[in-house]
């Protein structure tokens, strides 16, 4: 009892001590830091909040509404959301969206990661790999699918017939409904790899040479270097690959777009391909933005969990002060 | 190429300006509901790219350098299929001033509900095309009619038949199909034709291909359905009547095709990249590939002279002979700024007999009006005759679609296609099962 | 003691293991390599072929018939050299932009304090999670309000303010090591001094995947020029190659496709090159020792 009237008073002290905080922040020694800080942010920050901040508090009344896009907004409360509960493609695309993100984005962070490695050696062409492995994310994605499904084709496709070769009787890819999934991630994969390869490079390139100096100096084994100088050290870039990734794949559509268009039996419909259906396809504009704000409150729960986790093993992570 | 390409630009110019004269010597094209010092932009929107939408530039180019010269066409043609309808709502809704646009059948209905293409009959009752309705094609004319109201003119027809590889009907010495050919007589001979030339335990060539596709919405199966006798919703399109023997037997036909007889290929959601099926028979891997009219002119510069080949109709059913046909038309949106203009050029665009056999030509179609049918096919071609008969005769007469309602798109993705796929795919051979699964998801989705 | 000889054994045996090392990593990278290269090489074998050496099966990689009138055809058929300018002036534009506005918030929220900080930067990052499907409509309202509508501001001046960049630069700029600010600090320099001339120096390599980022994806955008520049003249290079295609692949020229998309894919492939070079080890000669 005592306890809680403590950690009440606690919580009053604080409340008026962040009010102190930001009176003392405009006024006493770190004056300038503050007003810098919220300079350096502007730009950015007021560009953003006109150009998205409109745009989001429309779709967030419009969730509320049944839109055909053509006559005006009805306003219907929360009935979008009550028919979500009963719409069994909603289910059945979200299931989708949670095993394609948490397939894709872990198998692609563990290749990126050894691949730039690999990549941050210094050998002579190895700017000539980089490249290569880069070019997927430049080659045009339209061309690219053509080219995958024809990769994917079951009788006369590339895969089955060098699996063929080594007398494997190879599954039907895109046209079965178990196997479409790890088809569409393994082009995304193929796809998004470079991406992730590259910032991890850029982390890599910023560790100071210094570092691994001081810990040969110290005798470390390359395993040791590794776990004290190159994770921690690469541990913020790590941590954003991480986060976009996540929010990439929760909302990535192009691949499924492009490659399969969702089937077959929406076997490959994320929540995406599905809330982008019922605006532009079926005309349900409403229930559109109600699936966004489902799809918005999956991914901010989840980046919001990382964050948490993030203070345990990201460096240059501090709470506010 | 680069020279023979700009040769054909000199000579097609040329031509439209003697075009030009000599169709204001003949009639005044337009009904004057416009002056003609207007100066204005007009926004015009399409699917066709370059290339293809030429054919209806030429036109667009002729009206306006005759009746508007201060007119400036905004074009905004080449926006593919796919985009293009999610595109023209998203500018729509958000208040776009489009002009004209490119309507298709699947589309007509949801658009004329939703309020955003103009209703059209009293345009087409105080400035008339000539030769409407009755010169038209009757099932195009109907398929932008909604509730009795025209939405859109249609400018072309699409029936779908059959292309035959008459080298390997001769190699097995069998006869290709006709008319009169049942589908119990198509599945026979398209077993007798599939083989494993190189006999190493998988087929070469295949009876028959693109009939069956995964995700292909159900025009693909209408007409298959009909020749079975069966239906897919009530009149009022309310409800699902597909729960009866003789649409599970149509559906059953198409399984069975690929797990029965094995005489078609895997079920490709492929075709609309063009890299599977249609290559498969321009290679000589195929017989007898489904395929709408529009194949034909490529058809011809893909197999070359490498095989003999030709096209003829799809078979005769239980009920009758039905084949699918789709098309496409030009609407003017209800948010248009020049609806009168645009309406102007519609008109002169699709019933100017000057330039209607250019047009069919260039773009190797069916025009609406079937006086110029025989445009559509180069009289050089070897396939000419073949494909007049089928496609302008039979195609055009027993032609059918499936009721496209303003609920049909969401029924389509959400329904028929999550369903069928399993038959598909072959992760269920029993057609009863899907078409009583698809029978009851409708009637959820058309009551709800 | 024996550690002496040890190590020096050890420095030898340490020079093989990483020739070894470096032979298994190239059969890796090059095995892994083709997989990569295939689609890509693919398609600028395809670029060379004529339309029926594209459907031949079984299909053949060196073209049997050379077409390189491939490349004239589809440059001159879409008018590629406006879509070309269009698609710099967009893309330097958003580049240079996003490389400002992203590298200033990232410094703020990496090295600057002040209350609420990180508050307002997780909001922040949580402005990326909303699906754009659900802006398209209002951001395009609000396109035709600004009178930007078939206007190149339409796909640049929305685009110039990224919570990404903003959140990849904060996370780069906490890794340097604040000796090296505190100094300049001490010298006199003010915020935007200690930004400009030791921050920025300091984070070239991602500033440098930033600029590489932002520049594939703006010249690769597709959706939203697509909605709202109507007109030919501001079209941008993935609308005009689009346009090739139409309603059902019936009669798309593939081989003309294959061209388009190989030189459309030429500038970003150099500027992929050029934006390596500043991928060098910044700080090696900051004479900062043993901070670790």
């Amino acid at each position: 009892m005592a306890a809680n009237v403590g950690q009440a008073r606690l919580g009053q002290k604080r409340k008026r001590s962040a009010i102190e905080d930001v009176k003392r922040a405009f006024t006493g020694l770190r004056r300038g830091e503050t007003i810098a800080g919220y300079l350096f942010l502007a730009p950015n920050f007021i560009g953003f909040v006109i150009f998205m901040l409109f745009p989001i508090c429309f779709a967030f009344y419009i969730m509320l509404t049944d839109w055909s896009l053509a006559k005006e907004p009805q306003f219907i409360g929360l009935k979008n959301f009550d028919t979500m509960v009963n719409d069994r493609i909603f289910w059945k695309s979200l299931g989708n969206s949670f095993y394609y993100t948490f397939v894709a984005v872990p198998t692609g962070i563990f290749i990126a990661f050894w691949l730039a490695l690999a990549l941050n050696r210094k050998m002579r062409g190895i700017i000539f790999f980089r490249t290569v492995y880069f070019l997927p994310q430049i080659t045009l994605t339209v061309a690219a699918a053509t080219i995958w499904r024809w990769i994917y084709q079951p009788e006369i496709g590339m895969i089955n017939h060098i699996l063929e070769l080594i007398g494997i009787d190879g599954p039907k890819w895109i046209h079965d409904t178990k196997w479409a999934m790890p088809s569409v991630i393994i082009m995304s994969n193929w796809q998004g790899i470079g991406f992730a390869m590259l910032i991890l490079l850029a982390g890599l390139q910023g560790i100071p040479e210094e570092f691994y100096e001081a810990a040969a100096i110290d005798g470390a084994s390359g395993w040791q270097r590794m776990r004290f100088v190159t994770l921690p050290m690469l541990s913020p870039a790590l941590f954003f690959v991480v986060v976009t990734s996540l929010i990439g794949a929760f909302q990535s559509f192009d691949q499924f777009y492009v490659l399969t268009q969702g089937g077959p039996a929406h076997a490959t419909t994320p929540l995406t391909l599905y809330i982008f259906q019922n605006a532009f396809s079926f005309f349900k504009m409403g229930y559109g933005a109600a699936l966004a704000a489902v799809l918005f409150v999956i991914i901010l729960i989840i980046t919001i969990i990382q964050w948490q986790l993030a203070q345990r093993w990201v460096f240059g992570f501090e709470e506010d002060d | 190429m680069f020279r023979k390409l700009s040769l054909l630009v000199v000579v097609l110019a040329l031509l439209s300006f003697g075009m030009a004269a000599s169709a204001q010597d003949m009639t005044d094209w337009t009904c004057g509901m416009v002056d003609g010092d207007t100066s204005a932009a007009i926004t015009i929107t399409g699917w066709e790219g370059p290339g293809e939408v030429d054919k209806f530039l030429l036109a667009f180019d002729e009206f306006f350098a005759e009746y508007y010269p201060n007119v400036e066409q905004i074009l905004n043609t080449g926006v593919n299929w796919g985009d293009y309808w999610t595109t023209l709502p998203a500018q729509l809704a958000g208040g776009a001033e489009i002009d004209m646009a490119w309507m298709h059948d699947t589309r007509n209905d949801t658009f004329a509900a939703n309020g955003w293409a103009l209703n059209l009959d009293s345009y087409l009752e105080s400035c008339p095309i000539p030769g409407w309705p009755e010169t038209f094609v009757t099932s195009q004319v109907d398929a932008f009619n909604y509730q009795g109201s025209q939405y859109a003119i249609p400018y072309d027809l699409a029936p779908g038949g059959l292309y035959i590889n008459l080298d390997l009907f001769e190699a097995a010495g069998m006869e290709p199909p006709g008319e009169g050919t049942t589908f119990e007589e198509f599945t026979e001979m398209a077993i007798a034709l599939t083989q494993d030339t190189d006999g190493d335990g998988e087929t070469d060539v295949w009876g028959t291909s693109n009939l069956v596709s995964v995700g292909r919405g159900a025009g693909g199966a209408y007409w298959v359905i009909k020749s079975f006798g069966g239906e897919l919703f009530n009149e009022e399109n309310s409800a699902s009547v597909m729960n009866t023997q003789e649409t599970v037997d149509a559906i059953q036909w198409m399984a069975d095709l690929l797990w029965d007889s094995g005489a078609h290929p895997t079920a490709d959601s492929i075709a609309a990249s063009g890299f599977t099926t249609e290559f498969l028979f321009a290679n000589g891997n195929v017989a007898m590939h489904y395929a709408l009219n529009d194949a034909a002119s490529r058809m011809w510069e893909l197999v070359g002279d490498s095989f003999n080949w030709t096209v003829v109709p799809t078979p005769t059913g239980p009920a009758g002979r039905y084949n699918f046909i789709g098309g496409s038309a030009f609407s003017i949106p209800t948010s248009a700024a020049h609806p009168d203009l645009a309406y102007e050029l519609i008109r002169f665009t699709l019933a100017n007999p000057d330039h209607l056999c250019r047009t069919a030509a260039m773009g190797a179609a069916l025009t609406s009006q079937s006086e110029f049918h025989n445009c559509a096919a180069p009289d050089d071609a070897p396939y000419a005759d073949a494909y007049h008969e089928v496609f302008s005769v039979i195609g055009a007469r027993d032609g059918v679609h499936p009721p496209y309602h303003s609920k049909y798109l969401e029924w389509e993705s959400s329904v028929w296609v999550a369903n069928m796929d399993l038959l598909w795919t072959g992760e269920e051979r029993d057609a009863a099962v899907v078409v009583q699964r698809v029978h009851d998801q409708t009637n959820e989705l058309l009551g709800g | 003691m024996a550690s002496a000889s040890a190590n020096t054994g050890g420095r030898i045996g340490q020079k093989q293991t990483k020739i070894l090392m470096d032979i298994l990593v190239y059969v890796v990278l090059s095995v892994v390599g083709i997989i990569f290269i295939m689609p890509f090489a693919w398609m600028v074998a395809n670029s060379f072929k004529d339309i029926r050496g594209i459907y031949q099966y079984p299909p053949t990689f060196i073209p049997e018939v050379w077409r390189f009138e491939n490349y004239t055809e589809a440059w001159t058929l879409t008018h590629f050299d406006l879509g070309f300018l269009n698609s710099a002036i967009v893309a330097a534009a958003v580049v240079l932009g996003q490389l400002f506005t992203a590298s200033l918030a990232g410094y703020s929220f990496a090295r600057l304090r002040y209350p609420g900080r990180d508050k307002i930067f997780l909001l922040y990052i949580s402005l990326m999670m909303v699906p754009f499907t659900v802006l398209l409509i209002p951001l395009y309202v609000q396109m035709r309000a600004f009178g930007w509508v078939s206007t190149l501001q339409a796909v640049i001046i929305p685009f110039l303010f990224t919570p990404w960049g903003t959140f990849m630069m904060r996370q780069f700029m906490v890794t340097i090591p604040r000796e090296l600010e505190d100094a300049a600090r001490i010298d006199g320099c003010g915020f935007f001094r200690t930004y400009w001339l030791i921050i920025l120096p300091l984070t070239k390599p991602a500033l440098a995947t930033l600029a590489i980022f932002t520049f594939v994806n703006t010249w690769n955008s597709f959706q939203w020029p697509l909605i709202v520049l109507g007109k030919p003249k501001v079209k941008t290079l993935p609308l005009l190659l689009a346009s090739f295609q139409n309603q059902s692949g019936m009669r798309t020229p593939w081989h003309l496709i294959m061209a388009a998309a190989t030189f459309v894919v030429i500038p970003v492939l150099i500027a992929f090159i050029v934006g390596q070079k500043y991928y060098v080890r910044g700080i090696v000669t900051t004479g900062i020792k043993g901070g670790g």
